[in-house]
């Protein structure tokens, strides 16, 4: 999938492409990111190239690193602005800060990659206690200067934020339980098993948890309209 | 202007429908769907949406978090281990910080739409530094990357090899501009890396003097994780030896309770 996918008009496939720091890689399945004739319905994947470039992590490059970080980093934020509101930024780095001492010892495919970075965040998060101070969602109303219009170029940009915010603080509606397996599975790319294991839940329970959630989203989409 | 075109009404599928399986698992777009599953699979594409900047702001001190560590091929353990990874984790915030203000600065038109679209963290970051009146719209910090002259030139060519065959937008990054300053231009990296040699083969001589004795410190760190296996080996056979004593006192009480 990737290439196939139709240029739409949206904001969602025309990309904030001025924003985007160039990632070196393009492979994998999920390809696209930053790419505006890619769009991805998935987050960056690293794909095929994950392994090496892991090893040349565990060895000492910079520049593998900061693949790594640039490709997990913006989804880990997104399931923190759920999970942890207020405190994404700095879950995101304590978790970083642990994750590098761990480096050389980490050893596992991609799919272990990721599920050892959200489990250390979501661990991370619930040390801190804040996983459970969940604010309601304010008013973009009352930003000042937040709605007056500005050049193109920067609308484009600023929409492909809003249109991801938008989706957090839908998901961010949910019950809590409904809201992480959701983003465990669409943001960190796991498994019903996996998301399982790190949410101390059966497959089965996760699988209805994110069933309900999905379904509770619709309805409450639908019912509101276009407004969210 | 919406950015979800879900003003098509229709059912939800209930609980168990399979076309949500295809969703959590990034196989259905939401052209795909249609009816109550379309403003579904839309807000999984916006979750999924491609990286903004301010979403990548803290790299800088990520990779300063990692230099800290000593993980960077330069030898870095001798500098003190706490105040890096603070000073990382504060200008990860304000690096953040400063991306939010500018993305919800230029806000623009199309956020009418979105009353209520922002988290309250980003909110409040806006409140914060768009209330402040030298408030700067774009983050000033320009990566820099690591020195490819320097002794990350080893790591850097190990990634570049990888990296090289894919033909992506490999050299624009910031380390590999780097590699390609160092080496001359970026033709020339392939024949510059050929030449470094790698960290652990440097030194032209053995050591004359070996370290004797026992370190002076203790290892700093102790391990934080738990062990992901089993033991490999099980105790067989009996113990080889006894308990060493025998119970010498009394019993103090009588039995409570009989059969």
């Amino acid at each position: 999938m990737g290439s196939d996918l139709p240029a739409k008009g949206s904001a969602l496939a025309r990309g904030a492409v001025d924003a985007v720091v160039l990632l070196p890689l393009s492979g994998g399945r999920r390809i696209g990111c930053g790419r505006p004739d890619l769009a991805p319905i998935l987050a960056c994947v690293i794909g095929e190239e994950f392994g090496p470039v892991l090893a040349a992590a565990q060895d000492g490059s910079e520049a593998a690193f900061a693949v790594l970080w640039r490709d997990v980093n913006p989804v880990l934020l997104r399931y923190l602005r759920v999970t942890a509101p207020g405190a994404a930024e700095d879950i995101a780095a304590e978790t970083w800060v642990q994750v590098v001492r761990g480096l050389p010892g980490f050893r596992g495919d991609e799919r272990a990659w990721r599920a050892w970075l959200f489990t250390a965040a979501r661990r991370r998060a619930a040390d801190e206690g804040r996983r459970h101070s969940r604010h309601p969602v304010a008013s973009l109303a009352e930003v000042p200067g937040a709605l007056e219009p500005r050049t193109e170029d920067a609308a484009g940009l600023a929409m492909e934020n809003l249109a991801t915010a938008a989706a957090i603080a839908a998901v961010s509606e949910l019950p809590p339980l409904q809201a992480e397996v959701i983003l465990l599975r669409v943001l960190a790319g796991l498994d019903t098993e996996a998301v399982a294991r790190i949410v101390g839940r059966s497959q089965g329970a996760v699988r209805v948890a994110a069933h309900r959630g999905l379904r509770r989203l619709g309805q409450t989409l639908t019912r509101t309209g276009v407004t969210l | 202007m919406p950015i979800f075109s879900w003003s098509a009404r229709g059912d939800v599928p209930p609980v168990g429908d399979p076309a949500f399986d295809g969703l959590l698992a990034g196989n259905l777009l939401p052209e795909d769907t249609a009816g109550g599953l379309r403003p579904v699979a839309e807000v999984i594409a916006a979750l999924n949406a491609p990286p903004v900047t301010s979403e990548l702001a803290a790299e800088a001190s990520a990779l300063r978090a990692f230099r800290a560590a000593g993980r960077s091929g330069e030898p870095a353990r001798s500098r003190p281990r706490r105040h890096p990874l603070l000073t990382s984790l504060l200008s990860a915030k304000l690096a953040a910080a400063a991306a939010a203000a500018a993305a919800v600065g230029l806000g623009g038109a199309a956020a009418a739409a979105y009353v209520g679209a922002l988290p309250a963290p980003a909110q409040k970051v806006a409140h914060d530094i768009l209330g402040a009146p030298s408030a700067h719209p774009t983050p000033s910090a320009t990566p820099v990357g690591p020195d490819a002259t320097g002794p990350a030139a080893f790591g850097l060519c190990t990634a570049f090899a990888h990296l090289k065959a894919h033909g992506s937008a490999a050299e624009q990054a910031v380390a590999f501009r780097n590699l390609a300053t160092a080496a001359g231009g970026a033709a020339e990296v392939t024949a510059f890396c050929a030449k470094v040699a790698h960290p652990g083969t440097t030194p032209s001589a053995e050591p004359t003097t070996h370290p004797t004795g026992k370190p002076s410190t203790l290892p700093s760190q102790v391990p934080t994780g738990r062990p992901s296996g089993k033991p490999t080996t099980h105790p067989t056979g009996r113990p080889s030896t006894l308990p060493s004593q025998v119970p010498t006192g009394r019993p103090s009480g009588k039995p409570t309770a009989t059969r």
